[in-house]
């Protein structure tokens, strides 16, 4: 059970690599018109260099937990600050959404003009895909924390 | 029911003496003082500066059965020596000014070091009441305090309190007035040994028996001499036979050292602090604490050597995107309000058409495209108030420190730096705390190279009008800017012109807390409501002279038509102006009103937006498209570099002055002039180089 966590921690991680590493090939394609022909899963993830650094963050701190472990109060604690900021970033794209659909409605009760909203295309973003398992990490990490505290012989492997 | 939610009305406060009584409020950096003072006021205060100080003073009103409490919020200090401006406001308040009680709030997770400003709050001889705060996190962490057995060693009343949660905050206000009207006893709290308190009494007596006594605790003056206290020196130099109490002091020193084999100073903390060894022994039972706290888990991550940046710049780039993104439909209905409803009613009503311009073309498009960006303000101090709350600021400023220090300049500057993303004025005051000289003068000359809340609505304009799908970057990359900026300008000031070694410096990370909404609010409330009184008086007044400067010129008014027909802007005063800065701005691709915007920039930075607005003819609506038939996506991000860098508005100029002089007053206003150039010139190189436009 314990290795199973363990490598959902990584994959995770390495999800949240991969999303980093899409949103640079992103950007460079729209900030310098390069064509990188077709690849699908881009359409998934921002081209924002901001958003390539904040998940490749996230990335890294899951890897290194994963790496550790969650028995190790380095490793535990990289899991829970991984689990923050990942929930956060979830939270923050769900807010965008939300925002995005106001916006729309907004524009057209005012009789402006009111682009076209995709809200699937939105909610099926990266941050939003992988925050489901994030927040399980950050539930996971509290439970590891609340154990540890208790001095529980039980907790992590 | 509370009573702390009545507001007195001025009229009010100026009540006899007599009937009010008057607190003072004291405590360390971070220990919730500010909590207790917005709990016990209602969180309304009048906030002016300290006599004679750019340090600011916060005043609040309380009433409990009917009695008036005057609540003064003392700056938060660690002790009270004459070595910080702060520390010395504190101590000279309490001093001269006499409160009727001194809630001195303490951190009890962390009673060695908040004990030590106790310990000098009792030898000081005030009247005081120690409010134990945090007990619920003391708690958590296993810490039982034997409140009474420390009320018995400390000889003063000891409270309990969880600020945040209210709680023990009516056991306070009623200790505050029971003992308001006792007269504070001299206590001997700390022993400093037979030698020493030999001296302490002779030199006690000696400033009773010039008449010292009715204004100061002679037992504290002569601690004080003994420490060398440079400003209560100068004091008993300015009184009659003061001279001969400080040539006795100075006498008791040289002995005291010769027979000790140490500095007297050295030894009475030393003593102040085994004190304080007993007084905990005494009355704490260390429970099983936690093999981990919850802050120390989550602060190896986040203050961690190589994580610690990239989470930073991870908060902050979220922080971006929550004031940025999130506010889309607020500003679209800030927008449809200002620019299309207002808008259109005054130019399509029947007023005189030189008024329909004036309240159209000044006012509304003026105000309007500044104040469209309310909500971004508003959800951005929102989420810095969130993360001051939790205790994130500090942390940002410790991973900060490192890369600081590694540059050969003080940490103690982080804390101005930060306060320059608020605004920069307080940000050059809060240099104050800096003893070292020549890093106070530093860190205050590259606190305008922060980014302060007034440029944030022209980076929203540009950043929206040219980099629409990466607003949250571009914006969070002028931040980022600024702020290297400041470290390498600083660099550079140390290297050449102050040079000499950097202070060190201890940072105290408090424990993570859920905030309190109750407390956000108030905050962002209070810095929103600055910004609004700000777009109603100096902006407004900007604005209106731009519109002014618009309409006439030297054949004298020109008429509203000047802001529809570029020949006829171009003879108005404005326009005159704008040509004469023209060819300064060529190489940057920026036309004459671009340079007329920065002009009036100088007001207010906000006023760069309004004043875009008025000189491209322009409303919120259309800007963005008219920009970008004037700039480039190069040529505009060189711009908001420009607006980031060059000179501070009026108000941070009066501050720098106020606090160095005018001569780095210059300075600061040289320096970044070209550095701003510069810059942009740079941008502009490097871009083109790159294959950008």
């Amino acid at each position: 059970m314990k290795i199973i966590i363990r490598l959902g921690i990584l994959f995770t991680g390495l999800g949240y690599i991969l999303m980093a590493f899409l949103s640079v090939l992103n950007w460079i394609s729209t900030a310098f018109s390069v064509n990188i022909g077709y690849i699908p899963l881009l359409d998934y993830v921002s081209n924002d260099l901001g958003y390539a650094l904040s998940t490749f963050t996230i990335g890294m701190l899951f890897i290194y937990g994963g790496w550790k472990g969650p028995s190790d109060v380095k490793g535990l604690s990289t899991i829970l600050v991984g689990g923050i900021l990942a929930t956060a970033l979830f939270f923050l794209q769900l807010l965008i959404v939300g925002a995005g659909i106001a916006d729309v409605f907004i524009l057209a009760v005012a009789g402006e003009e009111a682009g076209e909203y995709d809200i699937l295309r939105s909610l099926l973003q990266g941050s939003i895909l992988l925050g489901l398992p994030a927040l399980g990490l950050l539930a996971y990490s509290i439970t590891v924390f609340k154990k540890m505290n208790r001095k529980d012989t039980g907790y992590g492997d | 029911m509370s009573h702390c939610d009545t507001w007195i009305p001025k009229a009010r406060r100026k009540k006899e003496k007599e009937a009010k009584i008057r607190v003072a409020l004291a405590g360390n950096p971070n220990v919730g003082k500010s909590v207790i003072f917005n709990e016990l006021t209602g969180g309304r205060a009048w906030v002016g500066n300290w006599p004679g100080k750019t340090v600011e003073k916060k005043v609040g009103v309380s009433e409990v059965d009917g009695l008036e409490l005057e609540i003064v919020d003392l700056p938060g200090t660690y002790s009270l020596t004459a070595y910080s401006i702060d520390e010395l406001i504190a101590r000279n308040y309490i001093v001269d000014e006499k409160p009727d009680t001194v809630v001195n709030v303490v951190n009890a997770t962390a009673l060695e070091r908040n004990l030590y400003l106790t310990i000098q709050l009792l030898e000081l001889g005030s009247n005081l009441i120690v409010a134990l705060n945090m007990m619920d996190l003391a708690e958590k962490e296993g810490i039982k305090i034997n409140v009474r057995k420390m009320s018995q060693i400390l000889g003063v009343p000891v409270i309990p309190t969880v600020a945040i949660k209210h709680v023990g905050l009516d056991e306070l206000k009623e200790t505050i007035v029971k003992i308001a009207g006792k007269k504070p006893k001299t206590r001997k709290i700390v022993d400093y040994g037979k030698t020493v308190e030999r001296e302490i009494e002779k030199l006690s007596r000696m400033a009773r028996e010039l008449g010292l006594g009715e204004k100061y605790d002679c037992r504290w003056l002569a601690i004080k001499l003994l420490e060398k206290d440079s400003e209560i020196e100068q004091k008993l130099l300015l009184i009659n036979n003061g001279c001969r109490l400080v040539e006795a002091a100075k006498s008791s020193r040289i002995m005291l050292a010769r027979e000790l084999g140490m500095d007297i100073e050295e030894y009475m903390v030393e003593k102040r602090y085994l004190r304080i060894k007993e007084i905990i022994e005494a009355c704490i039972e260390k429970g099983a604490s936690p093999e981990v706290s919850l802050s120390d888990l989550v602060d190896y991550a986040v203050t961690h050597r190589v994580f610690g940046i990239p989470v930073m710049l991870t908060i902050l780039y979220m922080l971006f995107q929550f004031a940025f993104t999130v506010a889309i439909p607020l500003m679209d209905l800030m927008d449809l309000l200002f620019n299309t409803y207002l808008y259109d009613l005054i130019t399509g009503s029947q007023l005189p058409s030189l008024l329909k311009s004036f309240l159209a073309d000044g006012i509304v498009a003026g105000i309007g495209s500044i104040l469209v960006f309310l909500p971004n303000i508003v959800l951005l101090f929102l989420a810095l108030s969130f993360l001051e709350d939790v205790g994130y600021m500090a942390r940002a400023a410790f991973v900060i420190d490192r890369l600081m220090h590694k540059l050969g300049l003080t940490g103690k500057s982080i804390i101005p730096l930060i306060i320059g993303f608020g605004c920069n004025v307080p940000a050059v005051m809060a240099t104050r705390p800096i003893e070292d000289e020549d890093d106070r003068k530093v860190t205050a000359l590259v606190v305008p190279l922060m980014s302060c809340s007034a440029r944030l609505p022209v980076y929203l304009l540009f950043a929206g009008a040219f980099f629409p799908a990466y607003q949250g970057f571009i914006v969070t990359s002028m931040y980022l800017l600024g702020l290297f900026l400041a470290i390498g300008v600083a660099l550079i000031f140390r290297k050449l012109v102050f040079r000499g070694p950097t202070s060190a410096f201890i940072m105290e990370l408090p424990p993570y807390m859920i905030p309190l909404a109750k407390n956000i609010k108030l905050k962002t409330w209070e810095r929103t409501k600055r910004f609004l009184f700000k777009a109603g008086t100096v902006i407004l007044v900007g604005m209106l002279l731009v519109w002014l400067l618009s309409v006439t010129g030297p054949q004298g008014f020109l008429g509203s038509k000047a802001l529809e027909d570029a020949t006829l802007l171009e003879k108005s005063w404005v326009g005159i102006l704008g040509h004469l800065f023209e060819g300064v701005f060529k190489p940057l691709g920026w036309d004459w009103r671009a340079a007329v915007a920065l002009l009036f920039g100088f007001i207010a930075k906000e006023i760069v937006v309004g004043t875009t607005a008025i000189l491209y003819g322009a409303t919120e609506e259309n800007l963005k498209t008219v920009l970008n038939s004037v700039f480039t996506p190069l040529t505009a991000y060189a711009y908001m570099a420009f607006v980031l860098t060059y000179v501070p508005c009026l108000a941070t100029l009066a501050a720098i002055k106020s606090e160095l002089g005018w001569k780095y007053m210059l300075l600061a206003l040289v320096y970044e002039l070209a550095l701003a150039y510069f810059l942009a010139l740079g941008i502009i190189f490097i871009g083109k180089f790159i294959g950008f436009r």
